[in-house]
């Protein structure tokens, strides 16, 4: 061991301290930059021939804990999902007012019922008549607007996606360029760990909008996946892009084919330039993109489901009426005869056939569009009857023959429909006389058309965002109840005429109430069975109740939805939060921690300064003698 | 700037999430309400939004039990008067003498008339814009004016020209009551004859006559024969009974005696064929009598029925005309209840609809309890009262008329019988049904009154706040959260930078 031994030792000393100097020093500096992590200076003892001769800095390595990092991001994707969903579950919510308040729709469609019960007591009166149909316009008009304000919400959904898509593209690209950089210092030997930082700062924002898996590989480059398996950088970055619409309505609808998809879907673009529909591949599960699809094409289109059935519920329960089949025989066979004449597409016939002792109910509808054909029998609410859908633009008796080859591919030919020359509105559904099939009960169920059609069925809610035509919930084209509470409208005939509500028919007192309590009988009193829609109702069993009773189950699950959003919300923040904690208590810079730091690395280059001094003062000794 | 375990992000959400519930709680106190919206409510919003809609529509039956007890309280009212009308009336029938004021009435028909006038003017009045006597029809008078009634509008028959046919067709055209009176021999035979519905129908014969056989013959036609086969004992008498085209009946006897005959009594002559001849000659006369005041006093109540029984059915009825189409009202043999709107008033002008009258204004009160208190003037209850006050009203009397007096006197008890008629319905069943009608909604109110409380406690208990309760936490939570901030900004001082120089 030899002075100059101690020299050089203390001259690492010097340097090293110097090292952690700087490193503390960046740490402090850069303790509130977002993303940077706590650098610490790996160093290490200079060994020759098993002799001590110095430290020797490797450069400042990250305190980052990677599973950790990994199971934060699939948090924050988790949370940023919840959080949106929370917040527009909240609006979606608010649309359907206050408890109590006079001004919220539970208590407009009360007002409405009111209004129709002073009708019944007071007929002939002018003043009631016309608060009918005030009521109901206000009861329009508010539907309506929710409706319009699920469809802006999901135009805001649309428009989330597309600002999130922007991002997603941004944090690929800076993940892109980073990601050379790291490669490049990594095959030069060097810890690239600001640069590092870095990505993972564009990594986490990346993940924020996707849920998605990083590898590291050996070179300290990445590859990321969606966590439902799709590429989305493997040293090079894929393009993704989304087509926003400027106007979302109720009709438009997200599809995998591309000519019947009414919203925006996002495309990945490879880089050997292959195009995919992830939304089609549900790549997104989790994350900002998901939460805005989750709402775009479920919980906001299931909400505006419920209006719409809210909504065909009361056209439909104010204006339909029997037509009762007329027992008839032919050939031998019994069975019914209907007259179709008032049939509109969407209206429906009702067999009750006996097949060898059991009982089953077939539900005709007509649909005029030969391309929705054939019905589902999820068509109609009842989870008991067999759908089928015939076309009368054809004619009767073209409409017989397809009915009858429907009925004798279910029950055999012992069934025979026929159109009588004699009665051309009439279409005959009668048994072969054998004892085996017989048919025990027929009737139509028609749409009024008139304010005077004689019943008390009248056309009260017309399609009004749809020339004011009569809705009949007809499936052709795009089916008319889509989107029906955003467009319905009190009839204009009734408003020119509110006296309509109590005459039926010419012949009518001017204080004939059977009118007014029909409607009220309608809204009030009348179960019906409504098709399914979100939460409410399934295909087996199918929501029933009285109009008011299923407003009250639409605004209830709202509610629900939104408080239970909430509540997973919550949860998720804390988890969010305790792993945040976690990781930051490793990564991120304490101040404290660092002065004491400061103070170690002081005495340590004062120290080591002390021995220079010393070994000068020895050499000078030395020289001195 | 470093805050060793402030910028734990923990504690900076606990005191973000301790501020907005300071927020809602302030809210909660300044609105009284728990939730601002139907998740805030939690599991209770189905219970808060079934119990809003129940109020609500308590609230409607409320305006409507309302309306009910007003507009049954003027039916009510309206029967009462209707009561004290016939009540008066009736009162002056019992006088029967024919006192005429003007000539050709007396007081009594005046006062029927002003009855009638008012009777009217009750079932024409209007509750709130509605017409409550008119079936359907709540924006109709249920009747014409009583002048319009009698007299009849432009054209078209009234109830005096109806009244005086018919007494025609029921009187004959020899004051018989259309029968046919025969002597021959010893025989005396009187048979109805062809006169469908009009004129006394023979109904019964009895009479302890000696020496003489009284049979009657079911025919056709229906007829009594009387055969002396030598003198009757004096004193012994002959019955018969006649039924009247207003379903009553009237008897008539003729008692021998052996002096000159009063009214009611036949001499006994010297053989048979003398005492035959007097008993024809006293038959003939008590029977043109009862036909010219008995007879027509029915056919007049009769005429009047039918005149007022009118509805547009099922069956359809018009004002009952006696068919004369085959020759004078006096050979008449039918009525017509059809087809007469044309040439007759038609006195109801309410609600022309079939059915159930008091399900003419049918109205639920409860969510499962409808009601029905519709009215129609043309029911037998009530249009009884018109028919009588008006056929007292239109007839007029020939004061030089011997027989005046007796017929005055017949058609007064008529009148009177009929009004005070409580057969089938009358204005007590029907006053009795609306009676009914009110004890159903006054319970319906008493249950939705208390079912209301019950209902607005749930409503407060799930959507109120309690006040002091909401007091109490703001102070807990203002304690916490400046415990909060004082630590942290403590917290936020405490750094090893301060230290070291």
């Amino acid at each position: 061991m030899s002075i100059n031994g101690a020299l050089q030792s203390a001259i690492t000393g010097l340097r090293i301290s110097q090292a952690g100097l700087d490193v503390v020093a960046q740490n402090v500096a850069s303790a509130n930059q977002p993303g940077y992590t706590r650098k610490v200076l790996q160093q290490s003892t200079q060994i020759v021939d098993n002799r001590v001769i110095g430290l020797r800095s490797q450069g400042t390595v990250r305190t980052v804990d990677n599973l950790l990092q990994s199971s934060l991001r699939t948090e924050s994707a988790g949370g940023k999902f919840t959080n949106i969903t929370a917040q527009y579950a909240d609006r979606l919510n608010q649309l359907f007012g206050t408890p109590g308040d006079a001004a919220s729709l539970d208590a407009v469609l009360n007002q409405f019922t009111n209004a129709l019960q002073q009708l019944a007591t007071s007929p002939e009166n002018a003043v009631s008549q016309s608060q009918v149909v005030d009521r109901a316009n206000v009861l329009v008009q508010q539907v309506r607007s929710i409706s319009d304000q699920i469809q802006s919400l999901r135009l805001e959904s649309e428009q989330g996606i597309n600002d999130a898509v922007q991002r997603a593209n941004d944090a690929l690209q800076r993940i892109s360029q980073i990601d050379q950089q790291i490669s490049a210092a990594a095959s030069a030997s060097q810890e690239p760990s600001d640069l590092l930082d870095a990505r993972d700062q564009a990594i986490n924002d990346l993940s924020n909008i996707i849920d998605i898996r990083v590898q590291e590989r050996s070179d300290r480059s990445v590859s990321i996946f969606t966590r439902s398996g799709v590429s989305l950088f493997d040293r090079q970055p894929v393009t993704l892009s989304f087509d926003p619409r400027a106007t979302i309505t109720p009709q438009q609808s997200y599809d995998i084919d591309p000519t019947k998809r009414g919203v925006g879907t996002i495309t990945l673009t490879s880089v050997g330039g292959l195009s995919v529909d992830l939304v089609a591949q549900s790549a997104f599960r989790s994350g900002e993109i998901a939460a805005y699809l989750n709402l775009r094409d479920r919980i906001l289109p299931e909400a505006q489901a419920q209006l719409d059935n809210f909504a065909a519920g009361l056209a439909e329960a104010t204006s339909e009426k029997s037509v009762a089949g007329t027992a008839t025989t032919n050939a031998g066979g019994t069975g019914f005869g209907i007259d179709v004449s008032q049939l509109r597409p969407g209206d429906h016939l009702s067999f009750t056939v006996n097949v060898g002792g059991a009982v089953r109910n077939v539900t005709v509808v007509r649909v005029d569009d030969a391309s929705k054909l054939p019905l589902n029998n999820t068509v109609t609410a009842n989870p008991n009857d067999e759908v089928v859908g015939i076309g009368f633009s054809g004619g009767n008796s073209a409409a017989a023959a397809a009915l009858q080859t429907a009925l004798q591919a279910k029950f055999g030919t012992g069934v025979s429909v026929t159109n009588p020359p004699g009665s051309p509105n009439v279409l005959e559904v009668v048994s072969d006389g054998s004892a085996a099939t017989t048919i025990t009960a027929a009737s139509a169920t028609v749409t009024e058309t008139s304010l005077a059609g004689g019943t008390t069925a009248l056309p009260l809610f017309v399609d009004g965002g749809n020339a004011n035509q009569i809705f009949s919930d007809s499936l052709d084209n795009t089916p008319q109840r889509r989107g029906f509470a955003q467009r319905f409208a009190v009839n204009g005939a009734l408003q020119a005429d509110p006296a309509a509500l109590v005459k039926f028919s010419s012949t009518t007192s001017a204080g004939d109430p059977a009118r007014p309590n029909a409607i009220l009988d309608a809204i009030t009193r009348n179960v019906r069975t409504f098709v399914p829609a979100g939460t409410i109702g399934s295909a087996t069993a199918p929501a029933s109740g009285t109009l008011t009773n299923y407003l009250q189950r639409v605004i209830s699950d709202k509610g629900q939805i939104a408080a239970t959003a909430k509540s997973i919300d919550s949860g998720q923040q804390v988890v969010v939060s305790g792993l945040q904690n976690r990781f930051d208590s490793d990564a991120k810079v304490n101040t404290d921690e660092e002065l004491s730091n400061l103070i170690q690395l002081q005495q340590t280059y004062q120290a080591s300064a002390r021995i220079l001094t010393v070994v000068r003062d020895l050499t000078q000794a030395l020289l001195n003698a | 700037m470093s805050v060793p375990s402030i910028s734990n992000g923990n504690v900076l959400r606990l005191i973000t999430q301790q501020r907005a519930q300071f927020e809602q709680l302030q809210l909660q106190l300044g609105s009284g309400k728990r939730a601002q919206s139907y998740a805030e409510l939690g599991g209770q919003r189905q219970a808060s939004l079934d119990a809003h809609s129940k109020i609500a529509a308590f609230d409607g039956f409320g305006e409507t039990i309302s309306q009910l007890n007003l507009r049954l309280s003027v039916v009510q009212s309206t029967f009462d008067r209707v009561n004290e009308v016939v009540t008066a009336q009736r009162g002056a029938n019992a006088t029967t003498a024919f006192t005429p004021v003007d000539g050709s009435q007396t007081a009594q028909q005046r006062l029927a008339l002003t009855q009638l006038d008012e009777v009217i003017d009750l079932f024409n009045q209007d509750s709130g814009g509605r017409k409550l006597f008119s079936g359907r029809a709540t924006t109709s008078d249920a009747s014409l004016s009583s002048s319009d009634i009698i007299q009849g509008v432009s054209g078209r028959s009234g109830l005096a020209d109806v009244i005086s046919e018919r007494n025609r067709a029921d009187l004959g055209a020899d004051g018989l009551g259309r029968l046919q009176q025969q002597f021959a021999g010893n025989t005396i035979t009187l048979s109805e004859t062809p006169s469908g519905v009009f004129g006394f129908k023979i109904g019964g014969t009895g009479g302890n006559l000696t020496n003489a056989t009284i049979a009657t013959n079911a025919g056709p036609p229906v007829n009594t024969v009387v055969n002396f086969t030598g003198i009757p004992n004096s004193g012994d008498d002959f019955r018969i009974t006649f039924n009247l085209p207003n379903g009553t009946s009237t008897p008539l006897s003729l008692t021998a005696v052996n002096g000159a005959p009063g009214s009611g009594q036949f001499q006994i002559g010297a053989d048979a064929a003398a005492t035959a001849a007097n008993f024809n000659a006293a038959l003939n006369s008590a029977v043109t009598s009862l036909a010219s005041s008995e007879l027509r006093a029915a056919s007049t109540a009769a005429a009047a029925d039918g005149f007022f029984d009118v509805s547009a059915g099922p069956p359809e009825k018009t004002p009952t005309r006696v068919d004369v189409s085959g020759g004078p009202a006096e050979s008449a043999t039918q009525l017509l209840t059809t087809g007469t709107a044309g040439n007759t008033v038609t006195w109801y002008t309410g609600d022309t609809g079939g059915g159930s009258a008091r399900q003419t204004a049918a109205v639920r009160i409860d969510t499962s309890i409808t009601v029905g208190y519709g009215i129609r003037a043309t029911e037998s209850g009530l249009r009884r009262i018109v028919s009588n006050l008006a056929a007292f009203a239109a007839v007029k009397f020939d004061p030089n008329d011997a027989r005046t007096g007796n017929a005055y006197a017949a058609l007064s008890l008529t009148v009177r019988n009929g009004l005070g008629d409580t057969s089938g319905q009358s204005v007590q069943t029907i006053s009795s049904e609306i009676a009914v009608v009110q004890q159903s909604v006054q319970s319906a109110q008493t249950r939705q009154n208390a079912t209301r409380n019950i209902l607005q406690n749930l409503l407060s208990d799930i959507e109120n706040v309690d006040k002091q309760q909401v007091a109490t936490e703001i102070l807990q939570l203002q304690t916490s959260l400046q415990a909060s901030y004082q630590t942290t900004s403590r917290l936020s001082q405490l750094s090893l930078v301060n230290f070291l120089n």
